[in-house]
């Protein structure tokens, strides 16, 4: 799922910053005997969320007391929070990958789950850092491993398909439909539809309103990509099980390669032919002027593809679909009050006889907001010995208890994120608890649009979806073309990754 | 005498002089376009050890199924600049040219001056006023009830609406080029057509255009290469899409390398476009060689076009 997290000072952050400081400085004062086997000297180069200003921006504010209060207990080590202004993880891993052939990436990077575990990242770029993760996190008393301390559901995200755990994951964040109140009335839907078709009878009633009932945004992989993975999560949920090699809460590169080679993800599979179908029956209810937006784009972005969030407070648009990050931007714009949001419905056999009705609450969403790291290998930041490590994964422990965790994420996020980490402190954001999955989350499958096979498929498969929604391509040919990108991504992989899928 | 000593004795220390910049243009420009061209024979992510990959990337981009949508945006684009650039701008300089000396100086500045605004801004504006519905350019359509086009989001616009930013497009270098040719023409030589009776749409075609070739040229290959460098609008107005319907090479280079971490084909898009530019400007600077050099002009009694006179072949440039 793509997602760059937006930032946003408003008064809750003050507010939520001096509240907790008090009690973090009490924390403090008892984690701090470990040395996380440190000696001398050591600077941390370490990467801020995106997007987040410098470590003295306010929206930096709980990290920067953090990273005083750990450098305080820890004489001779030193913090440098590096300003990341990357406007996309591929953008931000074009740079890490320049950095790294020179030996000179930083030590803690911002990374995201999907092209770390896909393998679209390099090998070798990252550390495994799962036996740090064994043992007990030093600044919890009484846990047994620090890895006990995340939520069932998020360890499934940090593992790559060899077992090894190259990144940590921070938070949560979740997907849904945003729609406007007076729209909703207008067209006279009184409430929330409960299936996938439901929903396509509802943006039938805004369209006869007179209101454009979506925004489909394919400006930018958010949409799109989101929309792969529910569909196909969706319609393949009787199937994954005969190509989900790697049993991982995502299909990753070996697995999506596994299922294109036994012709299950193809165009020729009727179940997985009706994910692109449905996509073409909902192109045809959204905003065509708009679709160079990006659901993702920040509100007040100035170049196109701008925020789709004024169309929906100009009242252009009935629904847009968004993340749990709208919420905060949306009542910060003062639309507080003015809309409702509900999680994307599933897709039964109303809709397609192939629908399987399984619940997609929370198979777009995931641990993808804040919080999210790697940490570099000495090949490709030649300052990272293995003592230098040990001092790295002590300050992310640091950062990573619940209490500290929670602190931060929320001054961060304004409570759009959850921690992954359980007993996290939260901010209850009304809203938010209808996209937050109840139950077991179905296997994701993601498939193209999200770097699975790799970064030049997924812009490949943007521009296949873009042609296809605006109408310029047909369905006939479209599927002539997805299955040519499926076919030669499976193979570019696997001889990318010397594997032979002739074994599966 | 003196100045052939000058020469022996200077010429070393001129040399030496010069070293700096040789030495700064050949590690900044030279070494990164011969490592390009070398480049583009290995495969290579950017971490990784690069594998030598022979023409292979090379053929799968000609073969890529994006190859003919970019070339054929791409001519669109060049083809489209090109004419932009000469009409609008040779345009204005004749305007300019022909105007009472005050108001031409007070046009002069008026007309360069948005030369100042930086490429980004301009493009940001040009975002704003060709938003969907809500922009100005739409608004305009809208009043007089005309259709309201999606720009950058309609396939058959998209490329349209990259063309039209910088309108009316005078602000530029070509501008200041025709002026001061228009400037430099030999003056008898416009005070012979006028005698003669050339109208001023005569005198454009038959003296003017003819003897500005040069500056043609030189117009002709900078917004050419320009073009086909310049995916920044692009970049940051469609990245490409919708689909393919902006997706040019350049942007595709820069694509393959710094997104989809192909370093190698990036680098082999890159060389491909070096030697299209290079026929391109080859192929430019023959078709719009002058054919003389100052050659005095006379117009034919009975056609009216201009001809070199007798005594002062055409083929033979002046000493």
């Amino acid at each position: 799922m793509r997602r760059i997290p937006i930032r946003r000072t408003s008064a809750i952050t003050a507010a939520l910053l001096a509240g907790t400081l008090t009690g973090l400085a009490a924390c403090s004062s008892g984690g701090g005997s470990s040395s996380g086997g440190s000696s001398g000297a050591v600077v941390i180069k370490a990467e801020l969320p995106p997007n987040t200003g410098p470590i003295t921006a306010a929206d930096n504010a709980g990290l920067k007391l953090l990273t005083t209060q750990y450098e305080t207990a820890h004489k001779g080590v030193t913090v440098q929070w590096l300003p990341n202004n990357t406007a996309s993880i591929t953008q931000a891993n074009a740079t890490l990958e320049s950095q790294a052939s020179g030996g000179s990436a930083p030590d803690l990077v911002w990374e995201q789950y999907g092209p770390v575990t896909s393998g679209a990242l390099p090998a070798g770029l990252l550390q495994n850092i799962k036996p740090y993760l064994d043992k007990p996190n030093p600044y919890v008393p009484g846990n047994t491993s620090w890895l006990s301390l995340f939520s069932a559901s998020t360890v499934p995200y940090m593992t790559s398909p060899n077992g090894d755990i190259d990144i940590i994951l921070g938070s949560d964040v979740e997907t849904g439909m945003f729609y406007s109140k007076a729209a909703f009335a207008k067209a006279g839907i009184s409430s929330t539809p409960a299936s996938w078709a439901d929903f396509v009878t509802d943006l039938g009633k805004l369209k006869a309103a007179g209101i454009t009932p979506i925004i489909f945004a394919d400006g930018g992989l958010c949409n799109p990509s989101w929309f792969e993975r529910l569909a196909t999560s969706s319609m393949l949920a009787s199937q994954v099980s005969q190509f989900d090699v790697n049993h991982a809460q995502v299909t990753n590169g070996l697995d999506v390669a596994v299922g294109i080679k036994k012709g299950i993800i193809s165009m020729s599979n009727p179940r997985y032919a009706e994910v692109w179908k449905l996509l073409g029956q909902l192109a045809g209810y959204s905003a065509k002027g708009p679709s160079s937006y990006d659901a993702c784009s920040a509100p007040t972005a100035t170049t196109p593809p701008l925020s789709t969030q004024s169309m929906l407070i100009q009242g252009k648009v009935g629904i847009l679909w968004g993340g749990s990050w709208y919420i905060p931007q949306l009542n910060s714009a003062g639309f507080s009050g003015k809309y409702g949001v509900f999680p994307e419905p599933p897709i039964t056999s109303a809709s397609t006889p192939l629908g399987t009705g399984t619940s997609t609450v929370g198979v777009i969403g995931g641990p993808n907001g804040n919080g999210q790291w790697g940490v570099t290998s000495q090949h490709a930041d030649s300052t990272m010995t293995p003592a230098k490590t040990a001092t790295v994964m002590n300050f992310l422990a640091w950062l990573f208890t619940p209490q500290h965790l929670g602190y931060w994420i929320t001054i961060n996020q304004q409570g759009a994120d959850i921690p992954t980490v359980t007993g996290a402190p939260t901010v209850n954001l009304p809203g938010l608890e209808s996209l937050v999955p109840s139950g077991k989350v179905p296997t994701v499958v993601d498939v193209v649009l999200d770097d699975v096979l790799s970064t030049a498929a997924t812009n490949s498969g943007l521009r296949l979806v873009q042609d296809y929604i605006d109408g310029s391509m047909p369905y006939s040919a479209f599927a002539s073309q997805w299955q040519s990108l499926l076919t030669s991504s499976a193979q570019a992989w696997a001889t990318q990754n010397h594997v032979d899928l002739n074994k599966y | 005498m003196t100045s052939s000593w000058l020469r022996v004795r200077y010429r070393p220390a001129l040399a030496v002089l010069l070293l700096p910049s040789l030495l700064l243009i050949g590690v900044f420009s030279y070494y990164p376009a011969v490592r390009s061209l070398i480049g583009g024979f290995y495969q290579w992510n950017g971490f990784s050890a690069p594998v030598y990959a022979g023409v292979s990337q090379f053929t799968q981009y000609v073969r890529s199924p994006t190859f003919n949508p970019e070339v054929q945006n791409l001519a669109i684009l060049v083809g489209g600049s090109i004419l932009i650039t000469l009409v609008s701008q040779f345009t204005a300089a004749e305007i300019v040219m022909h105007m009472p000396r005050r108001p031409a100086t007070v046009a002069k500045y008026v007309l360069i001056l948005p030369i100042v605004l930086p490429p980004l801004v301009l493009i940001e504006v040009w975002a704003y006023l060709l938003q969907p519905g809500s922009g100005l350019v739409d608004r305009i359509l809208g009043a007089v009830g005309l259709p309201q086009p999606t720009w950058f989001s309609d396939p058959h616009l998209a490329l349209v609406g990259i063309l039209l930013i910088g309108f009316p497009w005078i602000a530029n270098l070509g501008f200041l080029i025709f002026l001061g040719g228009l400037q430099n023409l030999p003056k008898e030589i416009l005070d012979a057509s006028r005698i003669d009776g050339a109208s001023a749409l005569r005198r454009v075609f038959a003296v003017d255009i003819p003897l500005l070739l040069p500056q043609f040229r030189i117009v002709v290959v900078l917004s050419g290469i320009y073009a086909v460098q310049n995916f920044i609008p692009i970049l940051l107005l469609t990245n490409g899409g919708p689909g393919t319907a902006t997706l040019v090479p350049g942007l595709d280079m820069y694509q393959s390398a710094f997104a989809n971490d192909q370093y190698g084909y990036g680098m082999a898009i890159g060389t491909l476009l070096f030697v299209v530019m290079l026929v391109f400007t080859l192929i430019a600077m023959r078709a719009l060689r002058p054919r003389t050099t100052r050659a005095p002009y006379r117009i034919a009694p009975t056609t009216r076009r201009w001809e070199p006179c007798e005594e002062f072949p055409s083929e033979e440039p002046l000493p």
